[in-house]
């Protein structure tokens, strides 16, 4: 075997993002960034918002921003569960930093009845965003 | 009998009515495709979170989730899942008259004790329920035009917050199952708790998953998650549904028209000609009364 390979699988409410055999990935768990290589032992954790990176078959490295979601390692294969997944290349830097701006607001003011638990999830999320586009 | 002018006036609009309904149902029938193939789309996911969720729960000892847990069921809400928009058959009406039926005789006691709310999606189920006065806890209008995950999500999280916090012990939903593009079916639902996972005689795999952080903490991440695709799938195939009975009904239409406008102008010749007949006999008869008088 001149390569070991790993199938990864990335899956969003709306499509297959990806399926394809690469030869590692990274995400960010939520006790830290994690790496998966070949032959993994069954592994189920959680993601929080941050950057995905995965080294395809033919070593090109690609950067992914997510939400957050679930990974599951079983038998060889990755299954990434991302409720929204956007690729390094597409990611508005303008826009990303609009919406950090417009979720700082929201956490910054006293107001009640703020929904401050998503606002929190948007901030992470947008800087997320950033940091994605800015390392790829 | 009608005249000449009338019959034209009529065929015309007809005609007009018509293209109408012809476009609708091109429309529709695009829409429909699109919506097909999201529905396609979104089995993926919902059926891995699935799959998870099947092998985890039965290993995890300490699972103590709100969203599984059945209780006293003392209030109940009914999520009512229509279309934004009319023209599209008896897509809505067989709906709500079932959805009301059910309310008013299969759950009878919350309904009379007023223990029953509704959470009403698509225009349509507002307007009905709102009208008849019945109990809407919250509603979701114009979700259609641009369906977005983001609105599952926010329905979802709607419906959990009132359910944690006991406004209702019991979750159903009612809504129009795609089947085919003749065929849709209205299928009531246990939302929460969420049913139990039955697992179809698999060999369990949890002993041996490496978990970060606990079980019981992915399970809880997940269940909202599961929640959430439920919902999508409901608006997805709801919308599926709606396109395709519209599909149907412009087509229906648009036949019937055509028909209509055969019929009027056929009455049309026939008024035309029974016309050039009696000029022609008056212009006989006039031309004979001429000639005997002379």
């Amino acid at each position: 075997m001149p390569d070991s390979l790993i199938h990864l699988e990335i899956v969003t409410p709306s499509r297959v993002v990806f399926s394809e055999d690469v030869k590692s990935f990274t995400a960010p768990g939520i006790e830290g960034s994690f790496q998966v290589l070949p032959n993994h032992a069954p592994f189920i954790s959680t993601i929080i918002p941050g950057t995905l990176k995965f080294v395809t078959r033919d070593n090109f490295t690609n950067y992914f921003a997510t939400s957050g979601g679930t990974v599951e390692v079983h038998a060889n294969k990755i299954t990434m569960l991302a409720e929204s997944l956007i690729p390094a290349d597409q990611i508005n830097r303008e826009e990303a930093e609009r919406e950090k701006s417009e979720a700082e607001k929201i956490l910054d003011s006293k107001e009640p009845g703020t929904d401050r638990e998503s606002a929190k999830q948007k901030l992470l999320t947008a800087k997320a965003k950033i940091k994605t586009a800015q390392n790829a | 009998m009608a005249t000449l002018r009338e019959i034209k006036r009529r065929i015309g609009s007809i005609k007009s009515t018509e293209k109408i309904t012809r476009a609708m149902k091109m429309v529709a029938s695009v829409k429909f495709r699109k919506a097909q193939q999201n529905v396609v789309a979104a089995r993926p996911y919902a059926r891995k979170i699935d799959e998870i969720l099947r092998n985890l729960i039965p290993g995890i000892e300490d699972l103590d989730n709100k969203l599984l847990k059945e209780r006293e069921i003392k209030k109940l809400i009914a999520v009512v899942v229509s279309s934004d928009r009319g023209l599209c058959g008896s897509f809505n009406t067989n709906l709500l008259k079932s959805a009301s039926n059910k309310i008013v005789n299969k759950y009878s006691d919350f309904y009379t004790s007023h223990n029953i709310t509704l959470f009403t999606v698509g225009r349509k189920s507002f307007d009905y329920f709102s009208k008849r006065g019945f109990d809407i806890f919250a509603r979701a209008v114009n979700v259609f035009d641009r369906l977005n995950f983001i609105d599952a999500q926010n329905i979802v999280k709607e419906i959990i917050k009132g359910y944690t916090e006991n406004k209702f012990d019991k979750v159903i939903v009612i809504y129009n199952e795609f089947k085919s593009v003749v065929q849709s079916k209205i299928v009531e639902e246990q939302f929460l708790p969420i049913p139990p996972f039955v697992n179809e005689g698999e060999k369990l795999k949890t002993s041996n998953y490496i978990f970060e952080p606990s079980g019981k903490d992915i399970i809880d991440n997940l269940l909202p998650r599961h929640l959430n695709t439920q919902i999508w799938r409901v608006l997805l195939e709801s919308y599926a549904s709606e396109q395709a009975a519209r599909m149907t009904a412009m087509d229906t239409a648009t036949t019937n028209a055509n028909d209509l406008v055969k019929q009027l102008s056929l009455t049309y010749n026939r008024a035309r000609q029974a016309a050039i007949t009696k000029e022609l006999l008056e212009v006989v008869a006039g031309a004979e009364a001429l000639r005997e008088s002379a």
